[in-house]
């Protein structure tokens, strides 16, 4: 830990690195089995599992990498910065990312319910192809695909989760004062609360997919508000299982030892993540279950 | 001076042969494997555009089925765009943003390297559908559904691949406003960056916002068909129109993604060739950026004819008429940086000088096309493709052609062939006026476009514009054979290549040393930049 | 070839100069047509207005830069000047195009307020796109028909046809089955799809509106004088995107009224609007029953072909049974319903529709995802399953119901039954097919 002293003025600069060549063929790897597995081709999710693994491996190489050159001293606070504008535009991009399907679920809703019930200038659709439609939500339109259903209810698991996540934000906060303060017990506690709350959520929504499936026959094919909850619900679900297993990771390093009261970006770049995800579920709370 | 020492202090270490290229961190190899693999993916778009042009040269069907034309045309579009103009403009940021602001690298160099090697792969994915049994989709560069999902096989890895683009210019432009942000050297405040750095934060943060958003809309498609969801579905409450909007919501600031990088460029090159400071820099900064904030808000303009409800219509035409405030200002200010200036006409500078006369033909046909009546009449005829060509072609292409024999002489240390250059450009300028403009008079009688074969009365015009297109193809030869002499030898560049060149890239050695600024420039360096000048 | 094609290229780029040079005649012909609506009047003039805009921005700022790379040269020995700001300047440039932009922004909007105004039609047709056709309804008299490119295009056009399109009248701008329409009336157009996106665009009219399948879009015309005007498909719609022209005959009110009365008599054939005379060839010629009743009272006539032998099977001749597609064959309507008949006529019907995606062999597409006909579950299993497939459709496979005549369908099915080896077995009559249409 003695690393201010290595780190001098100068901009650390990695030499030659072979990781993101891995990365790529993970990528290619993935991307061609995932499709081959789509269409239903024998070795396609064997290719797709090995890219995932190389994936995998490749990012506790770099990273390794990474913490290793953080900790011998390598990183100027120039260098913290530039990890710090990264990590900030990669949310930004994620946020676009949720943007495009919470913009298709608005759009959905508020203009396409209406025009297919013959509103605005779509008074024929109404009148020619889906006679007599009224728009409602949860919708499956007008030709119920996917049989009738049952929406989902802002006051189930969707409220207990928004708890959940709403203090897990907290105990991450406060892990983050803890470490502050140099209080590893605090920093590791809080960290662990807040992992726990991470994967309640995701077995909570588990229960709610299965319950979706079983009882409420919401599935992906129900229409319009399946195909909508589902990839929204979804990919927070994922993002919220790639934060709790980023914070797993950041646990143990904590509890290795890693991280000093100035100089711990991998933690706050994981905690930033984490209230993104909050914030995300904010929305999908509002617009998917209460709204 | 000290950058040589830095250079040394690397070099001990460095790995040689195809490994080096593999696995390099340093901005101007990477930026090197950038503009390589964007002229590689230009003569495969080129390709396929002769092909099209070989096909459309008569009435009937001579060498192709109409799938596979239309395939060509999906491709031909595909390629240009994300294989050719976008790599080229980040190979560009990659070799000259670090010089321009006085920064040893890029601010996350391993990142960066990976954004390079993300893209073959993804052109390898892309391009194998072409040879998949029930070939690729031909749905146009757009892929709007349900058309597209009428594709077989090919479906998935297209997405896939375009996923895959999304990575990477996601990446680039994260390390873009880093290095930016954060790797200026000191004195370098941000108004006195030179044009082509702003133009590129400002298209970074274009990038880092609309490439999640494609990659959403291909998604969904692929959730359509693959997993029974009703996106675009109208049976399911869902609407094909859907993915339009969401497509262009990506597309329209894809175009400006295109263009803001080559502003930057003719920003550069003008005030240079001029021997005087550009015309209201301030000016040229606020017009970017409120280029890119419209960008955000005009995208249903390519969708005039999808029956939107009429104040939407009035909406996206008044804001697609705005554009043209901001973009004649910077016409304007060119101008203006040209008035009582010192001209002189180098390869750079004669094709700034026609970017700026035949962009700005693009963008009067773009204005035209705003007015939603008229576009009912211009909309998916061969005027559109004559409008985005003029913008990206003589537009996007020339602005990289010029910015290339701009830098080549700091890249290579060498002065390219200034006769084999202007007969390139000359040949280039000519062709492609021949190619492009009478595809305005094609569309305006009527000749939709993505049609492999047309009604008689259009042959006159398409033999022409296939002429124009061969010639055009063959003069890139000429660009190929300049880059490849230059390379190899030519008389010896001098730091400051051009009389007129005052940014901090020139304070460099030509070539320009492997580290480019191991040590912050000296701040009175910066206050010679052309900006701040008088 | 190419000394053939030399004449044109050199007429062209006489064209082109001669239309650069001047006003001249030539440019008429590449200029966008003034049209022969109310509003491709309007949009024409806006089109020119916004044009010579265009062109007097353009001659200003391109004159003034020809002047500064002449008089301000290095080599002419200018100095260069200092200067690089001035914010009147920089204000003016900014307000002037805003100001242009608003004289653009007044009128354009006035039109197209106008063009969206569809109340008050004298008349309302709806025009469906399908790959790779259109139909056309008639809502109000109820009845609809198909229209597809003309025969002798669509055999010029083939790869390797040997036939030169020079050969071919109106080669790609001819259908066998145009729209006809009245002059001087209101007509609304609605326009919908049934497979993917298409767009229905006729420059005349200055009308292109998407075709949406799931919604309906509306647009109107009203045509000034009788004429045959001409336009096609302008969304990319798949492998014959550019082989689904619009034909749209305008003819004056009396006339109309002549071939409407003809249209109703006829019993489900065309009527050709110039002769009003049935039309004998080209592409399926029966009426589809009419989707929906729309002001008027349901006349909807079930297709006639369907309709007609309520005998079973063998024996019934079917009157008014079409031509397979694009197969001229003006015997079939006197041939009688025999395992000898269907099989070849649904040979022809399987060739020209279904062998795109099942293969001329029936052996399928596995990479597009069509399944084998030849020894496929459905065409060996019960014989309703078969029916209701090919009558909704699957996934990418079309619901043929509404496309083909019941008596092609009948044959397609009893040829798929029997051909390819397969043993599905049965004689399929059109009353079988009419029958599973009305149960469903
Ligand atoms: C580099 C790419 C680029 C750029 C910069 C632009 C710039 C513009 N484009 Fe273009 N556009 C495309 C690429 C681009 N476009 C592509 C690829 C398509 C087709 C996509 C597809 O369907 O496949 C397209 C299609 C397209 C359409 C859809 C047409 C249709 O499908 O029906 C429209 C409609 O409004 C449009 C408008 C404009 C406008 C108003 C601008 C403006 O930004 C132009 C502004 C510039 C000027 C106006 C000139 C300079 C200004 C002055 C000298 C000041 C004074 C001028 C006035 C007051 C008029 N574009
Ligand atoms: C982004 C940039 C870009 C560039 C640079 C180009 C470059 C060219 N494009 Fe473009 N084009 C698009 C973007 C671009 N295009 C897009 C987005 C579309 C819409 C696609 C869609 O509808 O979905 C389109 C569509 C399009 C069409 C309409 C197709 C259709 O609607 O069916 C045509 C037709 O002529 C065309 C022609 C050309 C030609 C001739 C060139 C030339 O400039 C190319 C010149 C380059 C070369 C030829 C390569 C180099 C030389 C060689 C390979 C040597 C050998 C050649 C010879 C000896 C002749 N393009
Ligand atoms: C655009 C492509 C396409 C065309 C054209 C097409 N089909 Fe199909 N067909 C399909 C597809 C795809 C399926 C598989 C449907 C599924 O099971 O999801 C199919 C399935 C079938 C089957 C069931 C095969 C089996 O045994 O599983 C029959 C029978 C059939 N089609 C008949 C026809 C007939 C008759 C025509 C023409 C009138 C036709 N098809 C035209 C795509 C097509
Ligand atoms: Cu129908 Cu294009
Ligand atoms: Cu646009």
């Amino acid at each position: 830990m003695s690393a201010e002293a290595h780190a001098g003025s100068r901009y650390y600069l990695p030499h030659g690195t072979h990781w993101p060549i891995m990365g790529s063929l993970g990528l290619f790897s993935a991307a061609v089995g995932g499709a081959l597995w789509l269409e239903d081709v024998g070795l396609g999710k064997y290719l797709f599992l090995l890219g995932l693994i190389i994936i995998c491996l490749m990012m506790f190489g770099w990273f390794g990498t990474v913490i290793r050159e953080s900790l011998s001293g390598s990183y100027n606070a120039q260098v913290d910065r530039s990890f710090r504008w990264g990590m900030t535009f990669f949310i930004f991009s994620e946020v676009m990312f949720f943007g495009g399907f919470f913009g298709a679920l608005f759009f959905a809703r508020v203009f396409v319910e209406n025009w297919l019930a013959g509103g605005s200038n779509s008074l024929f659709t109404n009148l020619i192809i889906w006679k007599g439609y009224e728009p409602v939500w949860p919708s499956n339109g007008p030709g119920n695909i996917g049989g009738s259903f049952e929406g989902m209810s802002a006051t189930g698991i969707a409220a207990l989760n928004t708890l959940i996540l709403l203090t897990s934000g907290l105990t991450v906060t406060i892990a983050h004062w803890g470490l502050k303060e140099g209080n590893r017990k605090k920093l590791c506690l809080f960290l662990l609360f807040t992992i726990i709350l991470g994967f309640s959520f995701v077995i909570l929504q588990g229960h709610e997919y299965i319950d979706a499936y079983t009882r409420q026959n919401l599935t992906l094919g129900s229409g319009i508000y399946g195909s909508t909850f589902f990839m929204l619900t979804g990919f927070h679900g994922l993002h919220v299982t790639i934060g709790a297993i980023m914070l797993t990771v950041i646990l143990i390093r904590a509890l290795r030892g890693h991280f000093t009261a100035e100089h711990h970006f991998a933690f706050e770049a994981v905690s930033w993540y984490w209230h993104f995800v909050d914030v995300v579920w904010l929305g999908l709370f509002i617009f998917v279950y209460w709204l | 001076m000290s950058t040589v020492a830095v250079a040394h202090e690397f070099h001990a270490e460095q790995p040689r042969g195809i490994w080096r290229w593999i696995t390099t961190t340093n901005h101007k190899d990477i930026g090197t494997l950038y503009l390589c693999f964007s002229l590689l993916m230009f003569f495969v778009g080129g390709a396929f555009a002769m092909l099209i042009r070989a096909e459309l040269w008569t009435p009937g069907m001579q060498l192709m089925d109409p799938e596979f034309f239309n395939e060509m045309t999906a491709f031909h579009g595909l390629v240009m765009i994300f294989g050719a103009i976008m790599p080229a403009f980040v190979g560009l940021a990659n070799w000259m943003i670090p010089m321009m602001i006085g920064a040893p690298d890029m601010a996350l160099p391993r990142m960066n390297n990976w954004s390079f090697w993300i893209l073959p792969f993804a052109f390898i994915l892309l391009l194998s559908t072409l040879f998949m049994p029930g070939g690729a989709a031909g749905a146009g560069w757009t892929m709007y559904p349900p058309l597209f999902l009428q594709t077989g096989m090919a479906l998935p890895f297209q997405i896939f691949a375009i996923h895959l683009m999304g990575i990477s210019s996601v990446m680039g432009g994260i390390n873009i406003i880093a290095t930016v942000l954060n790797l200026r050297a000191p004195g370098m405040s941000l108004m006195k960056m030179p044009m082509f750095v702003w133009a590129w934060l400002i298209t970074a943060y274009l990038l880092i916002a609309v490439m999640p958003v494609l990659a959403g809309a291909v998604t969904m498609m692929l959730m359509d068909k693959y997993f029974g969801t009703s996106f675009f579905n109208a049976a399911g409450g869902g609407d094909p129109v859907l993915y339009q909007h969401v497509f262009w919501f990506f597309g329209h600031p894809e175009v400006y993604i295109m263009i803001l990088p080559a502003f930057g460029i003719i920003s550069e090159i003008i005030p240079t060739f001029a021997r005087k400071p550009l015309f209201g820099y301030t000016s040229m900064v606020f017009a970017i950026a409120s280029i890119a904030f419209l960008s955000f808000i005009v995208w249903a303009h390519h969708m005039f004819t999808v029956g939107m409800p009429l104040a939407a219509d009035l909406f996206f035409m008044f804001t697609t008429m705005l554009i043209a405030v901001p973009t004649g200002v910077k016409v304007f200010n060119w101008t203006a940086t040209m008035w009582r200036g010192a001209l002189t006409f180098e390869t750079p500078m004669l094709f700034a000088i026609a970017f700026v006369f035949l962009f700005t033909i693009g963008g009067f046909s773009g204005v035209m096309m705003a007015l939603v009546p008229a576009d009912w009449q211009y909309h998916q005829t061969y005027f559109i493709v004559a409008h985005f060509h003029y913008v990206l072609v003589t537009g996007a292409a020339f602005a990289i052609m010029g910015a290339v024999y701009y830098w080549l002489p700091k890249w290579t240390g060498h002065m390219y062939n200034e006769t084999l250059a202007k007969w390139h450009f000359w040949l280039s300028a000519i062709s492609a006026n021949v190619l492009y403009f009478p595809m305005h008079f094609l569309g305006l009688a009527g000749m939709p476009r993505r049609i492999p074969d047309y009604p008689l009365q259009f042959t006159d015009l398409n033999q022409v514009v296939s002429v124009g297109a061969f010639v055009f193809g063959a003069a890139q030869l000429l660009f190929v054979a300049c880059i490849i002499l230059c390379v190899r030898g030519g008389k010896k560049a001098e730091a400051r290549a051009w009389e007129g060149a005052r940014g901090l890239e020139w304070t460099l050695p030509s070539p320009a040393p492997y580290h480019s600024f191991g040590e912050p420039p000296a701040p009175n360096l910066i206050w010679t930049h052309p900006y701040q000048d008088g | 070839m190419f000394l053939k094609n030399s004449k044109h290229v050199l007429r062209a780029a006489l064209a082109v100069t001669l239309a650069a040079l001047s006003g001249s005649a030539w440019a008429v012909d590449l200029n966008m047509p003034v049209g022969v609506t109310p509003i491709s009047h309007d949009v024409y003039h806006l089109h020119m207005y916004a044009f010579w805009m265009c062109v007097g921005i353009g001659v200003v700022v391109f004159s003034l830069m020809i002047f500064a790379m002449i008089f301000h040269r290095k080599a002419a020995g200018h100095q260069a000047a200092h200067f690089h700001e001035n914010t009147l300047l920089e204000v003016v440039w900014t307000i002037i195009p805003f100001i242009i932009l608003i004289a653009l922004a007044i009128p354009a909007a006035k039109v197209l307020v106008k063009m969206t105004n569809t109340s008050d039609p004298d008349l309302t047709i709806k025009i469906e796109g399908y790959q790779w056709k259109w139909q056309y309804d008639y809502l109000q008299q109820g009845f609809s028909y198909f229209s597809m490119l003309a025969a002798d295009s669509d055999a010029a056009r083939m790869l390797d046809s040997k036939i030169s399109p020079f050969s071919v009248p109106h080669y790609l701008r001819d259908v066998d089955h145009p729209m006809v329409v009245p002059t001087g009336k209101k007509i609304r157009l609605l326009i919908t799809a049934n497979d993917v996106i298409h767009s229905w665009y006729v420059p005349d009219f200055a009308f292109k509106v998407d075709a949406i399948p799931g919604f309906v879009n509306q647009g109107w015309i009203k045509i000034d004088e009788p004429g045959t005007y001409r336009g096609g498909c302008t969304e990319l719609c798949g492998r014959g995107h550019g082989f689904m022209p619009i034909v749209v005959v305008a003819e004056s009110p009396a006339d109309y009224q002549k071939w409407l009365a003809a249209m109703k008599a006829s019993n489900g054939v065309y009527i050709n609007p110039q002769t009003l005379q049935p039309e004998n060839t080209g592409s399926p010629v029966e009426y589809a029953p009419a989707q929906l009743n729309f002001n008027t009272p349901s006349v909807a006539p079930v297709s006639a072909a369907g309709a007609a032998p309520a005998a079973p099977a063998a024996t019934a001749a079917t009157p008014a049974a079409s031509p397979a597609a694009a197969a001229p064959k003006p015997a079939a309507a006197a041939q009688a319903w025999t395992m000898a008949s269907a099989m070849a006529r649904g040979k022809q019907v399987f060739d020209n529709n279904c062998a795109s995606c099942h293969m001329p062999d029936g052996k399928g597409n596995s990479a597009m995802g069509v399944p084998a006909i030849a020894g496929g579950p459905v065409p060996n299993g019960p014989l309703h399953e078969h029916i209701e497939l090919v009558l909704h459709g699957k996934g990418i496979m079309p619901a043929w119901g509404n496309i083909l005549s019941d008596s092609d369908l009948a044959a397609v099915i009893t040829f798929e039954r029997n051909a390819f080896g397969n043993h599905g077995g049965g004689l399929v009559s059109p009353a079988d097919i009419a029958k599973a249409k009305t149960a469903h």
